[in-house]
């Protein structure tokens, strides 16, 4: 169990991450979405143990990371650009780390290998982004994290390496209780993999809540009238964060449960209404309007 | 909480970050081994074809093995630059910071790794010129096997204080560029305190010479050379710092200007004191505003800050935190100034001083050139020891009025000093000293005071050329000086016939008018010394025996021109070095001794009247004089002088064929 307390990162004056404070259960797999410079990757290293808080406690398992080798033997981290020798290739640098992860399966690696569609004795280096990124992954759960952490790993990655990507860690999700943590703007892909999402901005935690949860908080309607209705505000009382009209036609997006804004709604007569869940990015955009980051604010 | 790792698993860890380490760095040490090995193949080529067999091998062997050394030194740098990059790449702070590794085995670690690197290849080719070397029939010399101890001592400082700057910057350029200037810009600055020093405290003895550690204290380069336990220390010290500040390091400040900002500034006021010295010494030489003094603060200040501004942008990459940290340079300009007044005004009146002779209970003069000692002990020292020397009220005003006169060809205008520190940062070894005369006094209130003034012989040689007088050749040595050197005490407690050990007497030569010097056989040297020292005991008058310290040979001869006509046999005595700790710790006696060990040798000359009956018997005995006292020729004599009336006939380089020697 990863535990956050208070967890505070400054970079000179910038405050890169703000108080922040979570549980995250074994097992589960959460994404961290947010705002660029929000405080996403600096999470991920403060988790990692590459930086040290400035104040605030990260735990994992009751111990604290930062310079502690065994509690770090237990983790893994991909950084959004992953650093390799010039003479680096999957195979020698599998020995570095047999030698230093206490949980390095050869087994695993040898099956991953297999796996990803890369030479195992070429140089890193000379390899382009996706399958430098590859490399790394197939590194990374050869170790048999207990958590995992990953900054942007979708970037690069072509649709059948990141389908692979989904179902190896499901698998490990699923099979090794493992901890996944991700970091990404790739909305799109997190919806599919996460059970819980963690909203940055400014070093805040916005939004932290299950994915389901959040997706049904939010719902997308058309409603239609047959008259242009009377009052100017026709949904006064109803939680709307976003509308758009066209002629008697309104596109409305709601914060809220279906079944708690649906009577409302009906009892404005309207000859058409039709509710739908929101995508995680069209939820990421709603909450960064009510945190301010709304397109229009930025100059 | 924290859970820790054993120490086995922290050595396991270790070794394996050592071996990725030394399997990336493989291609650099391809290039290390192919410049080796070319390099070794053109110089053991072009010393066969160029020198004499009979040095072919042995000049190889010392040149290849320099020349190794020197890529090793080089290529050390390269290796740190690349195992320390860790702590200045943000891509590799990730790498490394995700590793379960702690971090002060892993700066262990990366430091092993680039110790290793740089020696392993080195020693294994330094120990293929050693087998070579060997198996043609040459040993391994001095040299070359103190190389193999100087190496590991070099690359250790070198690494710990790389390290332990790489700790304290947040990027790489600004680690090489503050390991460079500080090498650079220490050792300099020092010079300037030790030249302003000689310069305005005429007298003031500092055994401090150019290879003394403090000269080079920050410089780890000069550890390749230097003092074995100083830099021992040096690393020791620089390993521990590296290890506590890795600890604290926020990895955050890689490719920032500095993690840690005490050796930015310190780097910063050395290079600023270095370059307002500078300016500031030629301002005050050319006597700027009509006032020496205030020419050298404006150039001080002038020099300083500019040099201060520009280390801040090399090392900042702008303008930001200039102003904070030019409190750095205020204080180092208030500082210099302040100190520079004192020392110009001569606010203590050293310069002056010259006790009254009532006011001495005792005093001693120690001149350089007239000195052997068997104690190892350097200049100041021999002359705290003679202040108890002279006790009478005649040779001490002797020594007051000799005094009197090295203060007044000392006084020098302010702007004469400054040009004089130019001077005295080269006058830091005592073989550049034409002469050097110390002088000690116990005042009756108890106190002690010594002077020790030493005199350049490029000074003297400038003096004299511009003057067209070459007696400021050697000015110090007056008839006062020499007087006293010439006391039977000062010849009981510093000359060598009567102190020396029989192992350091080199040569002994016996000379009379008509025949002189005939090199003694090495099994008579006993028992000629003892009987010198027997007759001399026993001799109560002692106004026969004429002594001859350190002189030129001319001048040896010319004093025996005129004072061997009266029947005295003169014996001359080398010795292989003289113990004086200043002359023994020079970088100039290391030359000499590399260049020719005779080079360190010393001289002196004493010319016995016929009643040291002891020593011509045992001068007889080995067959040096003979029935009649009469010098005989010898078979194969060192050289051979002859003396007609007023001229001196010199031949040398005795042919054993044609049993004739060389006219020069």
């Amino acid at each position: 169990m990863i535990e956050i307390n208070n967890l505070t990162k400054r970079f000179d004056k910038t405050v890169a991450v703000d108080s922040l404070s979570m549980n995250i259960d074994k097992g589960s797999v959460v994404g961290l979405i947010g705002s660029n410079g929000g405080g996403k990757s600096t999470i991920l290293r403060l988790l990692a143990g590459v930086y040290q808080p400035d104040d605030g406690t990260v735990c994992i398992d009751g111990d604290t990371l930062f310079d502690n080798a065994q509690a770090k033997g237990k983790c893994f981290f991909i950084p959004d650009f992953p650093y390799f020798y010039n003479n680096s290739t999957i195979n020698n640098t599998a020995i570095l780390y047999k030698r230093l992860f206490p949980n390095w399966s050869d087994e695993r690696f040898e099956q991953l290998c297999s796996l990803f569609p890369i030479g195992r004795n070429d140089k890193i280096i000379n390899m382009s982004k996706g399958m430098q990124r590859q490399a790394a992954l197939i590194l990374a759960l050869s170790t048999c994290p207990k958590y995992l952490f990953l900054d942007e790993i979708f970037d690069g990655l072509d649709p059948v390496v990141r389908l692979l990507l989904k179902k190896l860690l499901a698998q490990c999700v699923s099979q090794d209780e493992m901890t996944v943590i991700i970091a990404s703007h790739n909305l799109r892909e997190l919806e599919d993999l996460c059970d819980r999402v963690c909203l940055i901005h400014h070093g805040k935690a916005v939004v932290d809540r299950d994915l389901d949860s959040l997706k049904d908080s939010y719902s997308k309607v058309q409603v239609a009238f047959s008259q242009e209705p009377e009052n100017e505000n026709p949904f006064l009382g109803i939680p709307v964060i976003s509308l758009k009209q066209n002629g008697n036609v309104y596109n409305i997006t709601i914060k809220g449960k279906e079944n708690e804004f649906m009577p409302q709604l009906n009892a404005l007569n309207p000859a058409f209404v039709s509710a739908m869940p929101l995508t995680l990015e069209e939820v990421f955009i709603c909450e960064m309007e009510v945190a301010g980051y709304d397109v229009n604010n930025i100059t | 909480m924290m859970s820790t790792t054993s120490p086995k698993n922290k050595l396991r860890q270790g070794l394996s970050v050592i071996a990725w380490d030394i399997k990336s760095c493989g291609k650099v040490c391809a290039v290390f081994s192919i410049l080796a090995v070319v390099s070794s193949i053109v110089i053991m080529t072009i010393c066969l074809s160029a020198t004499s067999s009979l040095y072919a091998v042995e000049t190889f062997q010392l040149i290849s093995m320099y020349f190794v050394a020197a890529l090793a030194e080089i290529f050390t740098i390269i290796y740190m630059v690349k195992t320390f990059s860790y702590l200045h790449n943000k891509r590799k702070a990730d790498l490394y910071g995700n590793l379960p590794i702690d971090r002060i085995t892993l700066f262990l670690s990366k430091s092993v790794s680039s110790f290793l690197l740089a020696l392993i290849p080195t020693f294994f080719f330094m120990g293929i010129i050693s087998i070579i070397s060997l198996c043609c029939g040459t040993p391994l010399g001095n040299e070359t096997i103190s190389l193999f101890i100087q190496l590991p001592l070099g690359t250790l400082a070198v690494v710990a204080a790389y390290g332990l700057l790489a700790v304290c910057c947040g990027t790489t350029t600004n680690t090489i560029v503050m390991l460079l200037t500080v090498s650079i810009s220490y050792p300099l600055s020092a010079f300037f305190v030790k030249g302003v020093f000689g310069a305005f405290y005429k007298g003031a003895y500092t055994p401090i010479r150019f290879n003394s550690f403090i000269m080079q204290a920050l410089n780890p380069f000069a550890a390749y050379d230097g003092n074995f336990i100083y830099w021992l220390l040096f690393s020791g010290v620089c390993i521990c710092a590296s290890l506590l500040l890795v600890k604290r390091r926020k990895a955050e400040r890689a490719q920032s200007a500095f993690a840690y900002y005490l050796p930015c500034h310190i780097v910063k006021a050395l290079v600023a004191f270095l370059f307002g010295m500078i300016i500031g010494t030629i301002f005050g030489s050319l006597n700027v505003f009509g006032f020496a003094l205030a020419g050298f603060i404006f150039g001080f200040i002038l020099g300083g800050a500019t040099a201060f501004v520009l280390s801040h942008l090399a090392f900042y990459k702008g303008f930001t935190k200039l102003l904070k940290s030019s409190v750095v340079l205020g204080a180092l300009i208030i500082v210099v100034s302040a100190a520079m007044t004192v020392i110009d005004l001569d606010a203590s009146g050293f310069n002056q001083f010259v006790p009254m002779t009532d006011d001495v209970q005792s005093a001693g003069l120690i001149d350089i050139n007239y000195t052997y000692t068997e104690s190892g002990k350097n200049i100041g020292e021999l002359t705290l020891d003679s202040v108890n020397d002279f006790t009478d009220k005649d040779t001490i005003s002797k020594i007051t009025f000799a005094h009197s006169d090295l203060v007044q060809i000392n006084k020098r205008s302010s702007a004469e000093k400054y040009s004089n520190i130019w001077i005295e940062m080269a006058n830091s070894d005592p073989h550049s000293f034409g002469s050097s005369i110390g002088i000690a006094y116990k005042l009756k209130d108890g106190s002690i005071v010594s002077r020790v003034y030493s005199y350049s012989r490029i000074e003297g040689l400038l003096n004299a050329l511009v003057n067209e007088d070459y007696s400021l050749y050697y000015p110090y040595n007056s008839a006062d000086t020499n007087e006293i050197a010439a006391t039977k005490k000062y010849q009981e407690k510093h000359s060598g016939y009567l102190n020396a050990s029989l192992d350091s007497i080199s040569n002994i030569g016996v000379a009379d008018i008509s025949i002189i010097n005939q090199s003694v056989s090495k099994d008579s040297y006993e028992k000629i010394i003892e009987a010198i020292r027997k007759d001399y005991r026993n001799d109560t008058d002692k106004s026969g025996l004429l002594y001859i310290p350190e002189i030129t040979y001319s001048e040896q001869i010319s004093l025996l021109d005129s004072n061997v006509y009266d029947k005295k046999i003169a014996i001359n005595i080398s010795y292989s070095k003289r113990n004086i700790a200043d002359l023994n710790n020079s970088i100039m006696s290391d030359f000499y001794n590399k260049l020719s060990p005779e080079a360190e040798t010393y001289n002196e000359t004493i010319c016995i009247p016929p009643t040291y009956k002891n020593t011509i018997k045992a001068l007889k005995e080995a067959n040096i004089l003979d029935k009649d006292g009469k010098v005989i020729s010898g078979e194969n004599p060192s050289y051979y002088s002859f003396i007609d009336g007023n001229d001196v006939y010199s031949y040398g380089g005795y042919d054993a064929d044609s049993k004739a020697y060389t006219y020069y």
